[in-house]
């Protein structure tokens, strides 16, 4: 059923999370419109078919008589096997299972598009691309919510409503094209949203109108987002808009590959070198089940100050469980010693995190972060940023703060970050900043993506985002020929950080000599500092801008018969509204060739 | 001889109506035979699996320490409980403080509600609630989704070095 203006009854956020997917909704015929999470069926551990809040993204590659069986519905049937159920028996063969896909998806290192994963399985099995284990993700929500809301009725179905989709603010052009496609395949139209954005906007809803009341005119809020596997910072700056209150993403950080994950198992590293200490060890499947227990552990101790250990017992692994039990106790200075102090140590605003490996040789992997602590990579973000806040002060001090996450149940987590920020604000003679509480840490952003949905809709409050990130393309500077010496290449800004999705801008000034007719290459290039204006002319850009992707095409020519030959043209950029980058050149004779900057791939990346 | 038979069969049917019906339910399309009935086995396997309640329940415990009954059931008793409440969900049938007073109206279901002591005469009844009793909320468990012999609580494990 769709409403009057022909769209869709609900509006869908989807977080496709690193470590876990979910999916919010809200009706947005109804009045007012609730956002609802939407427990997604999956066979879980013991082989039920149940709901759970969340899809784990896991993928597991079933080798034939391990397929599920018939009397399922069809998204539930498939050789790979998403969600709860993959990822711990996928943990008892480590080569069968798809984990982190996301991560691959923007680790420019590899061929993202290429079947790499299963990371390093032998080729017996089947091997997957980051793109196409994201879709099967999003295929499996697609199926559980066609099988539970829509049943049967098109106009319900999942690839009928408006659907937003969570990307890191961090990801670059093309994994968010990338992103945009594993929708594509399975069979989604999406809008993209960065994820501190969705959970503002999820802080937005849980706090309904009192949010004026919490952030005024001149704020700078710290969205700190600790997920299972990755982490990310961003500022949002509160501003003035005609009298209303606007909202602006001012600074975005890296994709920091630490999480959650990183220090349950850390802990359970601590015990089991502990336990093999008292002469006592533990294999590899009680290792999984310790690093549960870990996790259980933590959040009981960093939630409950008054709690001097937590008792956890790990099965034994054949019939006698009883008789292999290990019982242990992980008592508080442990938890305090590997989590606090390793991963959210008190540092000052000048930390440096730990510079990466030296090994001359490294295996070819994800870019797993050097340095653990969370705080010195908050120091080091908000340093890089702090010509945000007009230099007066030496990092970007933020007024308030959203944490996100589930490593942050545990109060101690949250507590300890505040300590920190009030620490280095007091260095520089600036108050505290106020904590932003009440959205759910797992599900915010879903919820948030779905609010955007709604206020797409005209529903709701709207935080000005637009580009996370300069870019440039590179042009080759009129040289003259030196033998061995490549011309220096300049970067031309195309399109200023925030600006806006769906906006195109006209390069002022400058015309450029295009090659038409003939093979020649396109490089582009972003920055996550810089602040330069379109057509902005940057010819020492060594550190501060980065090469993104090469574009190798031939731009088609009419005329020639294909000798190739230049054309004057001028430059015109939009980003389009699933945050990819298209260059327009426009000869004075009207002829545009279009660049459509998405993606590695080289059939795919088509100039018209 | 079956040309024989087929003689007899056709005049015996033709004369005979006690003989003709059996003909007709020979004749008839089989009905199809109910589906198995496995949720028994299934309830029993993720259990096991979340659980690992059947190992416990199997498992000769004369060895055994309390102590280390006691830590070994910690993580038993809160795995299997939640699998059950997953699969079974459970409600008590009154729902009031064992121990406090109760009152059980006329026309109050037998099956539902056992009496005890001096329980004569004609409801209301006043009494004590003993035991709250269980309910389960559901008749049905949700589908078993994994591998495709219900027999197969657990399999064996073997582990490749």
């Amino acid at each position: 059923m769709a409403d009057s203006e022909g769209r869709s009854r609900f509006v869908i956020g989807i977080d496709l999370g690193t470590t876990n997917c979910a999916l919010a909704y809200a009706d947005a015929t109804a009045d007012p419109a609730r956002i609802r999470t939407f427990p997604v069926p999956q066979i879980t551990r013991g082989g039920a078919v149940l709901d759970r809040p969340v899809l784990p993204s896991f993928l597991y590659l079933a080798p034939e008589g391990e397929r599920p069986r018939g009397e399922l519905p069809a998204y539930l049937r498939q050789p790979s096997i998403a969600g709860e159920f993959a990822r711990d028996r996928g943990w008892e063969i480590p080569s069968r299972l798809v984990s982190s896909a996301k991560s691959w998806l923007c680790h420019g290192g590899v061929d993202r598009t290429a079947q790499i994963l299963p990371w390093g399985a032998p080729d017996e099995v089947p091997h997957l691309s980051p793109v196409e284990a994201s879709a099967a993700y999003l295929r499996h929500l697609r199926g559980a919510w066609d099988d539970k809301i829509a049943r049967g009725d098109p106009a319900l179905a999942l690839d009928a409503q408006e659907i937003v989709l969570t990307v890191p603010a961090s990801f670059d052009a093309v994994a968010r094209d990338l992103t945009v496609r594993a929708a594509e395949s399975a069979g989604l139209r999406v809008t993209l949203i960065e994820e501190p954005t969705a959970a503002f906007y999820a802080w937005l809803d849980a706090s309904g109108d009192a949010w004026r009341d919490r952030v005024h005119v001149g704020d700078r809020v710290l969205v700190c987002d600790v997920g299972g596997g990755t982490t990310d910072f961003t500022l949002v700056a509160v501003g003035d808009d005609a009298g209303n209150l606007a909202l602006e993403r001012v600074a975005v950080g890296s994709h920091l590959l630490v999480g959650g994950d990183n220090m349950d198992l850390a802990l359970a590293v601590a015990v089991r070198d502990r336990l093999a200490a008292e002469g006592r060890r533990l294999d590899a499947w009680q290792l999984r089940a310790l690093w549960f227990a870990a996790r259980a552990a933590k959040e009981a101790i960093l939630s409950d100050p008054s709690r001097p250990s937590h008792e956890i017992s790990i099965l034994g692994r054949g019939r006698g469980v009883v008789a292999g039990t290990i019982a242990t106790e992980i008592d508080r200075s442990l938890v305090e010693r590997t989590i606090l102090e390793g991963f959210f140590p008190h540092v000052g605003w000048d930390a440096v995190p730990g510079a990466p490996r030296r090994a001359g040789l490294q295996e070819v992997g994800l870019p797993y972060e050097a340095d653990p602590a969370v705080t010195r990579h908050l120091a080091a973000f908000l340093r890089e940023h702090r010509a945000v806040a007009g230099a007066v002060e030496p990092f970007a001090a933020p007024t308030a703060f959203l944490l996100n996450g589930g490593v942050f149940k545990a109060g101690a987590l949250r507590d300890r970050l505040a300590e920190t920020l009030d620490a280095w604000l007091g260095d520089t003679g600036l108050g505290s900043a106020r904590r932003l509480e009440g959205t759910d840490l797992d599900l915010a952003v879903a919820r948030g993506a779905a609010y955007y949905g709604l206020v797409r809709r005209g529903k709701g409050v709207r935080v000005r985002g637009g580009s996370a990130r300069s870019y440039y393309i590179g042009v080759e500077s009129a040289f003259p020929a030196v033998p061995g010496l490549a011309p220096p290449l300049k970067a031309v800004c195309l399109v200023p950080f925030g600006m806006e999705e769906g906006q195109e801008v006209e390069i002022p000034g400058q015309e450029f000599s295009l090659a038409i007719g003939r093979t020649a290459e396109f490089r582009f290039l972003s920055s996550s500092v810089r602040k330069d204006a379109p057509g902005d002319v940057v010819e020492d850009w060594e550190g501060e801008i980065e090469e993104v992707a090469p574009l190798e095409t031939a731009l088609e020519d009419a005329g020639t018969g294909g000798a190739g030959r230049s054309v004057r043209v001028r430059l015109r950029a939009r980003l389009s509204e699933v945050g990819t980058l298209e260059l327009s050149c426009v000869a004075p004779d009207g002829r545009r060739w279009k660049l459509e900057f998405n993606t590695r791939e080289r059939e795919r990346e088509r100039a018209r | 001889m079956r040309l024989f038979l087929a003689i007899r069969a056709f005049f015996r049917t033709l004369f005979d109506g006690g003989f003709a019906g059996g003909v007709r339910g020979l004749l008839a399309p089989k009905p199809p035979e109910p589906p198995e009935e496995t949720s028994h086995l299934a309830l029993l396997a993720v259990l096991q699996r979340e659980g690992r309640l059947v190992d416990f329940l199997k498992e000769g415990l004369g060895k055994c320490s309390d102590a280390q009954i006691g830590a070994a059931v910690r993580s038993i008793h809160a795995e299997s409980g939640r699998a059950l409440a997953d699969l079974v969900p459970l409600g008590p049938i009154l729902d009031a403080e064992e121990g406090t007073e109760v009152s059980i109206r006329a026309g109050f279901d037998p099956a539902s509600i056992r009496l005890s002591g001096n329980a004569t005469g004609t409801p209301p009844f006043r009494g004590i609630l003993r035991h709250r009793g269980w309910r389960a909320q559901t008749r049905g468990i949700p589908p078993f989704g994994y591998g495709s012999d219900p027999t197969i609580i657990a399999p064996a494990e073997v582990e490749i070095p």
